[in-house]
């Protein structure tokens, strides 16, 4: 028996024991694209996600059917076939006296690999809960001017741009000091090259007020490293508070999750910081008018008190001369009725003895002089009789 | 020496207080120019804190 005989036995057992179609669930682990356009993959299971290998199997993909799957996989799942995903997929067994066992794929299932992959997002937002880092960086506050900000971006990114314009362009004149870090923010390597970036920023983590991570939007693919749990786990632990503004609106990650603020766009951020200080301006502005208006009613107040005041001091003044020029008149008053002159007018005369006035009969005697004062002058008289009318 | 430039914070709560004792009917109006004169230079320093990096306001303060 040849060799060549051996293997065809050997595959006319295999293929004929093995001849359906079946679905099996597995993950790639190398995958290559050739020239004619046929896709040769590693599958391999590992049992629990661990590192053991306990199933591997070569598999291929004829350009035929490729050029259906490939479209198709990469619209639905959002990202190509790549290196340790784990895929669903239909396959025929096939027995090549050269090549040897092959599984050939005919469909494939890319629900399967959006579910598998929700699921490993779900895995990572849970351990980062149960290693209590979830919430860790937006523990820490953020200062009251951020003015001093690391960006982690790319200066190719055409959110870095749009980013560093918004900023510095703003219509208030308010200004900011950034400096970026150049790194990968796509595909596999972002996740490491991004910590190793942020790194750097932590050593002059006195420099900065709070780290940016930001790029615009891309493909699911694109922004796939940003579910990735070391990236986020550094997120969380950063000295500084984060602020990620990474990908638009449909876009929402693990590491913006863990970020002490994210925002959608790159824009909506420079937007963040900008109301930060437009907050701060209008509280200034309101306080100043607080203070003119304050000062204005202290004035109108205090010059209603001094008028007030004048005028009390006023009144009482006037009401002061009116009394006085009323006891005037009093006095007047009395004086006039009081006055002997007026009296001498009316009839009365005023009795005088030695220049002193008399006004009792006991105070004269008979033979004395004495002098009548009346209107009109004076008389000297000698007393020639007494009527005393105590005595009669 | 050179004196550590205030901080925004410090400014703006110092001005805050300020505007409150103004407000105040009885406080001492013997101290208000003084005290309007002062706020409204903390007023002109918190927006220059807003808009100028932090070299340009140790400048201004040296």
């Amino acid at each position: 028996m040849t060799l060549c005989q051996l293997q065809e036995q050997i595959k006319v057992s295999i293929e004929s024991k093995n001849n359906a179609k079946y679905w099996i669930r597995a993950e790639i682990s190398e995958i290559k694209n050739n020239f004619a356009g046929h896709c040769y993959l590693d599958l391999v299971d590992r049992p629990a996600g661990g590192d053991t290998v306990t199933a591997k199997a070569q598999a291929i993909i004829w350009a035929n059917t490729y050029r259906l799957i490939r479209p198709y996989f990469q619209t639905t799942a959002g990202q190509p076939l790549t290196k340790g995903m784990h895929i669903l997929i239909c396959v025929q067994v096939q027995y090549s006296a050269l090549y040897g066992l092959s599984l050939i794929i005919m469909d494939i299932d890319p629900a399967f690999t959006v579910g598998e992959q929700e699921l490993e997002r779900q895995k990572t937002i849970l351990r980062l809960k149960s290693e209590g880092m979830f919430e860790m960086n937006s523990t820490l506050e953020l200062p009251l001017l951020p003015k001093r900000l690391a960006i982690i971006s790319s200066d190719q990114a055409a959110g870095y741009r749009d980013f560093i314009n918004h900023l510095h362009l703003n219509e208030y004149g308010f200004k900011f000091r950034t400096e970026l870090f150049n790194a990968p923010m796509q595909g596999n390597i972002a996740p490491e090259g991004i910590i190793e970036t942020m790194d750097k920023v932590a050593g002059r983590s006195d420099e900065f007020d709070i780290l940016l991570i930001l790029r615009g939007g891309g493909s699911a693919q694109d922004l796939a490293c940003f579910d990735d749990y070391n990236l986020a786990a550094n997120i969380a632990q950063f000295p500084l508070p984060v602020i990620t503004g990474i990908g638009h609106d449909h876009d929402y990650h693990i590491a913006d999750m863990v970020a002490h603020t994210s925002v959608k766009t790159p824009t909506a951020l420079a937007d963040l910081i900008l109301d930060i200080f437009v907050k701060e301006d209008q509280q200034i502005i309101f306080l100043s008018r607080r203070l003119s208006l304050s000062l204005h009613t202290r004035l109108v107040n205090e010059s209603n008190n001094l008028k007030s005041v004048t005028n009390r001091l006023l009144n009482s003044y006037k009401a002061g001369i009116q009394l006085n020029h009323h006891k005037l008149q009093m006095l007047e008053q009395r004086v006039r009725s009081n006055n002997p002159l007026l009296l001498l007018t009316k009839g009365y005369a005023l009795v005088l003895k030695k220049g002193i006035k008399i006004s009792n009969i006991s105070q004269v005697e008979v033979g004395e002089e004495i002098r009548l004062i009346m209107d009109g002058g004076a008389l000297s008289c000698t007393i020639n009789k007494k009527e005393d009318e105590s005595k009669s | 020496m050179k004196v550590k430039a205030k901080t925004y914070q410090e400014a703006l709560q110092e001005l805050q207080e300020l505007v409150l004792k103004i407000e105040d009917p009885t406080s001492n109006l013997d101290t208000i120019s003084h005290d309007v004169k002062k706020a409204m230079e903390l007023v002109k320093y918190c927006q220059i804190q807003l808009r100028s990096y932090e070299e340009d306001i140790e400048k201004l303060t040296e």
